[in-house]
């Protein structure tokens, strides 16, 4: 069930009516709590068990933790909690990459391929709400929130359907003290939700889902194109990727909005990063930021001399490659952002904040306008190029396609290539009307914010030429969401 | 204004809930108002003034040709059928030079084109009344396992011009999936909501045409007897990598739909005969290295049942597979010059052998 689906206009009727219906929090959180699993079983039914292990197992280790009177004591329920949620990712997501690997070791060693792959579909959304859940239970260890008594809101907590199948990654702190208020519907969070809402679906129908088919036949069979659609493919995936992303987290966070709730912002103009630190302060900005908090800070962080930080940063980074997929283009992908982050942490480069000697924070120099561009130039086509990686199905493709990328061929014969039956046009149509709305939108405000402070004439305005365009280019076939394989 | 305000009441009167979702009533306005204005647009823009791809224009175009010719009473021309391999193989006036009667030949071909599409435009032709009728089929079509969709676009533009006359739909019924029986039937405002992905791609294939060297463009939907020229060949890396991609498609062919594939081609002789058309299948030119590489078997038994769909039909078959060399194509599929000067004259030929049997 897709947000731009009528199944899920119906849903949310039904959801809004409820909230209205429904006179306590408790009710409404039952209310939440059903459409959130009808939400989700709308993908695979079944795998509604395994979202329900993970909320109980995780849900018991907090209550655990909770009766437990020492630090000492918490231990083996937060070692239940990490060891089943990691377990139920390696099973689910990551068992068939290393039954290959090790294949593939077995045959470059000369031995036979003994191993024996299983047949598994990926539960969608199973990296975030894992993750989400596991935070929760890393929070109540270290006491830095009271284990939640309520199985229904700890439940809610885990399931939420707006976020539930691609983020943002919520943190128990930030969500669940908005469980204990009744909901209602104001006209402010209605229509400021669908502010959010529409902005989404501009991102995702009129841009993400017309650049896929571009992208989808330039990855499918890279080897022997040129340098340019290489380019255009790194570029166009790019755009895709997060237009695709943030379109979903808009949506998301309009329909919380609707619903009364508030969940935080993902991205925060990625393009505009002028390091690949500032990249990952923009980008996937939930992700990002639970790597930090229970990954890399309790490997040590940057506390224990440099050599360690740098390895902390690669371990991190790697990881976060491994999260997005089961593949070795993504560990790839995750190194290349470790080696990056790693360099620029070197040259002191990324906005790490300069002291002074006696330790206090510098405001740091004003950068001319020449080297932020310079900056900005270098950044992004080292992003692309980690988008190609990002993108590319094998190992081989992929040097290819690095390889086209870094050293320009100066090809330019794509009539003489052709795209086959895509609309290169088109895409590269919506990759212009991207940048110059991503531009404009840097400069002067989201389009979300900007519906916000319009009259409402002005606003019925806009909702009519952006609903028609809707109309006019909604693709003829389904495209799911990038994140949802994730 | 942006922030999410936080209600703590408990006691919210439902009135105010109420209030809340008619404060959006407008949007559910502006909403249909905008409906209304697509389905307006896109009535005006794709309907009337025909702003679609080129490839769906000739489509329409040649049903208008052919209701053009049947209403003009003048009948007992050629009509040649066939996929973009026709559409750049067959060079009409190059047949018209041959015939010695006074009978023309119209390459009535469209890119994408398979046999089941034929279907679509079958009616049209056996009104025109045509002396004969030449169906192109090749490997790749005929071996295609079923059901080999036809794309909705297509079905669409033949369901709002009525390709299929209601007299006749006991006929075409069975021989279209329920789904793609289901679009051609569709209601107006279906149609008007498939409409949708068509002017962008009209748009598209303008500049996608204009851009290339070769000027395909330039007369693409009316023209029905100069070739559809290409001016230049391919690289041979981009041959080769068609050429493998071609018999990626191939991989894993039985040909186990050949049988349910001759049906149909049987079906189109019979409703063609019966409107006095003579039939002539004919198997396109396929590139010699592309031909070395194809399953053997399957080509054989692909041949055989064309073949014989033919004789147990009383149609006319030529088998053109092996006709052309390697460097008489411009791609892995289309005949090129000097190839299409070969092609042509050879179906020009057996154009008049089969009339000859009359």
């Amino acid at each position: 069930m897709l947000f731009q689906t009528p199944e899920f206009l119906i849903l949310m009727l039904v959801v809004m009516a409820g909230i209205v219906l429904a006179r306590t929090n408790t009710l409404q959180s039952v209310m939440l709590l059903l459409a959130s699993y009808v939400f989700y079983m709308s993908w695979n039914p079944v795998f509604i068990l395994l979202i329900l292990f993970s909320t109980l197992n995780d849900y018991v280790a907090g209550l655990g933790m909770g009766h437990a009177k020492s630090r000492r004591g918490r231990v083996p329920w937060l070692v239940m909690s990490c060891v089943t949620n990691l377990g139920l990712l390696a099973v689910f997501k990551y068992f068939n990459f290393f039954v290959d690997s090790m294949n593939a070791v077995f045959i470059w060693v000369g031995l036979e391929a003994v191993l024996p792959t299983v047949q598994l579909t990926l539960p969608v959304g199973i990296s975030f709400y894992t993750f989400q859940s596991m935070s929760y239970s890393i929070d109540v260890f270290r006491g830095d929130t009271p284990p939640e008594k309520s199985f229904i809101r700890f439940a809610l907590y885990v399931a939420f359907f707006p976020q539930l199948v691609a983020g943002p990654i919520l943190r128990s702190t930030e969500f669940l003290p908005q469980l204990y208020s009744v909901k209602s519907l104001r006209a402010e969070n209605l229509r400021s939700g669908c502010h959010l809402f529409l902005s989404g679906l501009v991102k995702k129908v009129l841009i993400a889902d017309h650049i896929a088919a571009l992208t989808d036949t330039i990855f499918k069979s890279p080897q022997g194109l040129p340098s340019i659609l290489i380019w255009l493919g790194a570029l166009a995936f790019g755009i895709q990727v997060y237009c695709d992303f943030a379109g979903y987290t808009d949506m998301a966070r309009g329909v919380c909005r609707m619903l009364g709730f508030d969940i935080p912002i993902n991205f925060n103009f990625p393009f505009a990063a002028q390091s690949i630190s500032d990249f990952w302060r923009r980008w996937h900005i939930s992700l990002a930021s639970w790597l930090r908090d229970y990954l890399y800070i309790p490997l040590g962080g940057n506390r224990h001399g440099a050599i360690n930080a740098y390895r902390n940063l690669m371990l991190t980074m790697t990881l976060a490659g491994l999260w997005h997929g089961a593949g070795w283009n993504f560990v790839l992908w995750g190194v290349y952002q470790g080696i990056f982050l790693s360099i620029e942490r070197v040259f002191g480069i990324g906005g790490r904040k300069r002291k002074s000697k006696s330790g206090e924070v510098v405001a740091p120099k004003r950068t001319p306008l020449v080297v932020k561009i310079m900056r900005w130039t270098i950044c992004q086509y080292f992003i692309f190029l980690s988008m190609a990686v990002f993108r590319s199905q094998n190992i081989s493709d992929l040097l290819y396609c690095i390889k086209k990328y870094v050293l320009f061929d100066f090809d330019f014969s794509v009539g003489a290539l052709g795209l086959g039956t895509v609309n290169p046009f088109l895409a590269v149509g919506m990759i212009g009307l991207f940048v110059v709305f991503h531009a404009w939108s840097y400069r002067v405000g989201t389009l979300a914010r900007k519906l916000d402070q319009m009259t409402r004439p002005m606003q019925l305005a806009v909702y009519f030429v952006v609903i028609l365009a809707l109309f006019a280019l909604w693709p003829s076939e389904r495209v799911d969401f990038v994140y949802f394989q994730f | 204004m942006g922030e999410v305000a936080l209600v703590d009441e408990s006691r919210v009167a439902r009135s105010e809930n109420l209030r809340a979702v008619a404060s959006l009533v407008d949007v559910a306005l502006i909403v249909a108002l905008a409906f209304g204005a697509y389905l307006l647009v896109s009535y005006l823009v794709v309907a009337k003034w025909h702003v679609i791809p080129q490839g769906l224009k000739r489509i329409v175009a040649i049903k208008s040709f052919l209701d053009d010719q049947a209403s003009s009473g003048h009948h007992g021309d050629v009509c040649i059928l066939g996929s973009s391999v026709v559409l750049e193989g067959i060079d009409a006036s190059v047949i018209d030079g041959m015939l010695t009667d006074e009978r023309q030949s119209y390459n009535l071909s469209w890119t994408g084109a398979t046999p089941r599409e034929f279907l679509l435009i079958l009616p049209a032709v056996a009104e025109a009344r045509p002396s004969l009728v030449v169906i192109s089929a090749d490997f790749g079509s005929v071996t295609t396992p079923l059901p080999n969709p036809i794309p909705d676009d297509r079905l669409t533009i033949a369901g709002w011009w009525h390709f299929l006359p209601d007299a006749d739909h006991s006929f075409f019924e069975p021989l279209f999936s329920e789904h793609e029986w289901g679009v051609l039937n569709a209601s107006r405002i279906q149609d008007l909501l498939t409409f949708r992905s068509l002017p962008p791609g009209a748009l598209d294939a303008f500049l996608r045409e204009v851009s290339r060297a070769d000027l395909r463009y330039e007369g693409y939907t009316t023209n029905y007897k100069a070739p559809w020229i290409r001016r230049k060949t391919v690289s041979q890396a981009a041959m080769d990598r068609g050429i493998a991609r071609q018999l990626a498609a191939f991989a894993g062919r039985s040909g186990g739909d050949l049988p349910e594939m001759m049906a149909i081609f049987k079906q189109m002789v019979r409703y063609l005969q019966k409107a006095d058309c003579q039939v002539l299948i004919v198997l396109a030119p396929v590139h010699p290295e592309f031909t070395a590489l194809l399953d053997n078997d399957l080509r054989a038994r692909a041949t055989e049942a064309l073949s014989e769909a033919a004789e147990e039909t009383g149609a006319v078959f030529v088998d053109h597979s092996g006709l052309l060399a390697a460097d008489e194509f411009s791609d892995p599929g289309h005949p090129f010059e000097p190839g299409r000067a070969t092609w042509s004259a050879a179906l020009g030929q057996a154009i008049l052998d089969a009339s000859s049997r009359d």
